[in-house]
């Protein structure tokens, strides 16, 4: 097992260098104007220009800009300066990452409940009304888009502009104080980010709790007289779930990395996504790289995790 | 609108492409719309006696704070983007200035009613202006002092001197803050040139401008090779002539290659920025060492929180109508949200004039449109009422006859609402358009029919967004009208100035979406770039006068109108210039735009008539 998560923490760390290189080789070399100026913010002159130019090595070859890139990614953990927003990229990153984990959290717990019961009640069920009515829900959620999902919720039950006001509206959270506060604007982020994951969900777990059903040691459980509920709650969900644990790990290090921008632009959430589709708009180059970066460490670290849970859930994993 | 800072032009077009739907600015204003018309709402009162148009006075700007107005509170003010400079040394974007407005004190600053002047913020009086308006003196209120800094710290105990105000502005050259205006409006103080050359040496230490004298710690002179103190007074009414301690900054002015005085400033406003989060949220509280009354602005509310990113600007809109304690900050009510408030919330919306033009540009250097009467011809022909109604109609701003617009000096003497009068202006006289006048230049052009024939392929590149794009197929189909094969190649907001309309070797027949907005209240902020034929030859790629106008007649009026110190003249001699400039026929004048701000119920805003903005300082809450 320690051999195992070893290797697993040395190939991520592999996995890390290599992004970097395909980072720094977008960011660095391949942009057709100069990456100084492309960093430098809106009236910089041709004097801060050079300076910027200096201060990220681009008078120095190629193969010692990376090497400075890589020691300030991986030995300070230095992401670079926003020229944009006059403060260091990890000082920005970490003041909206609160936010993102808020919405991250929230909902995962909505989408793992209601995915979860959703699938495992059409597997049972199949074929049933309530099977079919599932997946179709399911279908429809999977195929709207989570920006069109978010405009619709607001408009229709925003507490300012909707039509049927219940819950807080864009830009609450960013106003909000209190834990209750901030739960309360999150509602209706939490339920469209949750929306299309959770019909995914339903369908991973419904095909996965299938494909275990048909196991023989199911069929051995059932011989031996246990209740269906039993079957498929000690039998049934615990290895049909196992893929689901991966999807997740997958998904989380996603939404962290600033994938939520979506639902964050819709309903101004302060979060990571946001702060990536405000440098987008800016060209603010050094934020888009820094973001880029960070997200590969959480996927890659969220990837880790899955794999070492994913041992100890299945031992033949280790050996592999 | 476009920029009259040239930097502009080359290092913000990712920026303007999301702010300014529009036309790009210096100290430009709000995003979609920026103003003009009458600097009197109803209840404005403008120095420029400009005529006030019906959609003006229905929902007249208020610019006096009401009688009795209630102290305390939390206004909540939403914010499309962020700031473009925390640093008031570096900022150039009216929305900025706003925040300003409240925490800094330049030497000049404008009460929300006044349009034609600066008055004193800083300084105790108006300036002494000698030795023919070469030299300029300003004494500075005693006694001021500053705020917390912004992040913690120990901050700075000791008063407000003038060598603070010199520091502010020679700090202004620092690479590490760059100023967008400094090079242009204070290159007659002397030894400016010596200074800039000193800078390329240390980039960490802020020059000596030796034209900037302090004689003791009250008093600051300003010493031009020029008698230029007129737009020099004006251009010290600009965030960079807010007090900046050199004992306090220099330490973070040295930091390369950006200064972080930004993040650390200390400010001598009624305000002070307590917190900022890059393109989250600015909150500004009273500022604890400001005396109250000390000058014109009462600091009613307790604390504004300008929160950031509210991209749907209509559903902001909507929440600022329907809520209570906010505000707008850089966007304005637009296409339906602007009919929503004027239709179910008149109370809550107010028009302004934002002090801005847009026209459509022709290029006067070649064929067809080196021709002037082809280019009467033109303006006869458009219908620019249809021109102004893919921005909105008449709630989006005037009828631009010339390009002055109302609430600057300069826009009465030019003709006012109804333009330059006379027969040898009956080109621009007809709003909706006159085609057999059109034909009658056309001819005088040389067309015999009276509609272009022969080769008559023109190019026009326009912004492939609305409502600008909107406005370039209205404009391609009157071009059409006379026979003209337009050739219209939409683009991105950016690439249309930075490959097209601002490099004058590339410039094409037309460019429809462009337009100016002045930097403060001067006839020379508004024309003399546009139209002075020395900004064709100066920057050649990031050209501002789009219609390469290069009349000598003009461009000697244009230099010599700088210098004129006393006001009622220099008004009068710049709209003297606008209207040769206008019988010149080189662009299409359609629509001085206006801002249009909202306030929940309980709020009770003030626009200062300076930007078309709200006054933090002057707003209170019901």
């Amino acid at each position: 097992m320690g051999r195992y998560i070893i290797r697993r923490i040395l190939w991520g760390i592999a996995m890390l260098f290599i992004v970097s290189a395909v980072v720094f080789f977008i960011f660095y070399v391949l942009p057709s104007a100069d990456p100084a100026v492309l960093r430098a913010g809106r009236n910089a002159g041709p004097q801060q220009i050079a300076q910027i130019r200096h201060s990220l090595g681009l008078d120095k070859p190629i193969w010692q800009q990376y090497l400075i890139y890589v020691r300030q990614v991986f030995l300070h953990f230095d992401f670079g300066y926003s020229y944009q927003y006059n403060v260091p990229v990890r000082q920005l990153i970490f003041s909206r990452l609160p936010a993102t984990i808020w919405l991250t959290v929230g909902a995962v717990i909505i989408w793992l409940a209601l995915g979860l019961t959703v699938g495992i009640i059409s597997a049972v069920r199949r074929r049933s009304i309530v099977d079919r009515a599932s997946m179709t829900t399911s279908l429809a959620f999977i195929s709207a888009p989570v920006f069109w999902l978010g405009l619709v919720s607001l408009y229709l039950f925003a507490d300012d502009i909707g039509q049927f006001p219940i819950f807080p509206g864009q830009g609450s959270f960013a106003s909000a104080s209190t834990v209750f506060q901030k739960a309360g604007a999150m509602i209706l982020p939490w339920c469209v980010l949750a929306a299309a994951t959770s019909a995914v969900y339903a369908r991973y777990m419904r095909a996965s709790m299938i494909d275990t059903m048909g196991e023989d040691y199911i069929r051995t459980a059932r011989a031996k007289g246990l209740p269906e509920r039993t079957v498929i709650r000690r039998h049934a969900v615990r290895s049909a779930i196992t893929p689901i644990v991966t999807l997740l790990g997958l998904d989380v290090g996603i939404l962290l990395a600033g994938n939520a921008i979506l639902t964050e632009t819709v309903f101004n959430i302060p979060g990571v996504g946001r702060l990536l589709y405000n440098a987008i708009n800016v060209s603010d180059l050094t934020t888009i790289q820094g973001i880029t970066l960070f997200g590969a460490f959480f996927i890659v670290f969220f990837n880790l995790i899955v794999d070492i849970g994913y041992a100890y859930l299945d031992p033949r994993v280790r050996y592999t | 609108m476009r920029s009259r800072s040239r930097l502009l032009g080359v290092f913000l077009p990712g920026f303007l492409a999301v702010v300014s739907i529009g036309l790009a600015a210096c100290g430009s204003s709000s995003k979609t719309t920026s103003g003009s018309g009458s600097s009197s709402g109803a209840s404005s009162s403008s120095s420029s006696g400009s005529a006030v148009s019906a959609e003006l006075a229905k929902f007249p700007a208020v610019v006096h704070a009401p009688a009795g107005a209630k102290k305390g509170g939390t206004l909540t003010v939403l914010a499309n983007a962020d700031v473009d400079y925390i640093d008031p040394g570096a900022a150039y974007y009216q929305p900025t200035y706003t925040v300003d407005l409240a925490v800094d004190s330049p030497l000049m600053g404008w009460p929300p009613a006044d349009t034609a002047a600066p008055q004193p913020l800083l300084a105790s009086g108006q300036p002494a202006v000698t030795d023919g308006g070469k030299t300029i003196t300003f004494k500075i209120k005693p006694n001021i002092r500053y705020s917390p800094p912004l992040g913690g710290g120990p901050g700075w105990s000791k008063p407000v001197v003038a060598q603070d105000v010199k520091y502010a502005i020679e700090r202004g050259l620092l690479p590490g803050v760059p100023n967008g205006y400094l090079t242009l409006y204070f290159a007659d103080v002397q030894g400016l040139a010596a200074a800039q050359a000193a800078v390329k040496k240390d980039p960490k230490k802020a020059p000596n401008i030796s034209g900037i004298t302090t004689p003791d710690s009250s008093t600051i002179v300003f010493h031009l090779s020029k008698p230029s103190a007129i737009g020099l007074i004006d251009a010290l009414s600009l965030p960079l002539s807010s007090p900046v301690p050199e004992g306090y900054a220099a330490n973070f002015d040295s930091k390369t290659p950006s200064s972080t005085y930004g993040e650390h400033q200390i400010d001598v406003g009624p305000y002070y920025i307590s917190n900022y989060s890059p393109g989250k949220q600015i909150v500004l509280l009273r500022n604890p060492n400001y005396t109250a009354g000390s000058d014109f602005r009462p600091a009613y509310l307790d604390k504004v929180v300008i929160q950031q990113g509210f991209s749907d600007t209509n559903s902001a809109v909507s929440k600022i109508l329907t809520g209570s304690d906010m505000v707008n900050f850089d966007f304005s009510a637009t296409g339906q949200s602007l009919k929503t408030a004027a239709t179910q919330y008149p109370k809550q919306l107010s028009l302004s004039p934002g002090g801005g033009n847009r026209y459509i540009a022709f290029n006067t250097t070649k064929p067809p449109f080196n021709n002037i009467n082809t280019r009467k011809a033109v303006i006869a022909a458009a219908n620019r009422v249809a021109l102004r109604d893919t921005r909105g109609g008449a709630l989006a701003g005037g009828l631009a006859t010339h390009f002055i617009p109302p609430g600057i000096p300069g826009f009465q003497q030019a003709g006012g609402v109804a333009g330059p009068s006379g027969s040898q202006y009956d080109f621009i006289q007809h709003p909706t358009g006159d085609l057999s006048l059109a034909e009658s230049y056309m001819k005088k052009a040389g067309y015999s029919s009276g509609k272009c024939s022969g080769n008559c392929t023109i190019t026009m590149v326009a912004t492939n967004v609305p409502p600008g794009s909107d406005t370039a197929q209205v404009a391609k189909a009157q071009f059409a009208a006379l026979g003209f094969n337009v050739q219209l190649h939409p683009v991105e907001q950016a690439v249309m100035y930075t490959k097209f309309c601002s490099v004058v070797a590339n410039e094409p027949n037309v460019c429809p979406n462009v337009g100016w907005i002045k930097d403060f209240n001067d006839g020379q902020a508004m024309i003399d770039i546009p139209f002075n034929g020395a900004t064709v030859t100066g920057s050649p790629t990031n050209n501002s006068n789009w219609p390469q106008l290069n009349d000598p007649t003009i461009n000697t009026a244009l230099n010599s109108a700088k210098y004129i110190t006393n006001p009622a003249q220099r008004a009068a001699e710049y709209g003297k210039i606008d209207d040769m400039v206008v019988a010149l026929a080189p662009a299409i004048p359609w629509i001085w735009d206006y801002n249009s701000n909202v306030a929940s119920k309980d709020v009770a805003p003030v626009i200062n008539q300076f930007n078309a903005l709200t006054d933090l300082s002057f707003t209170s809450l019901k």
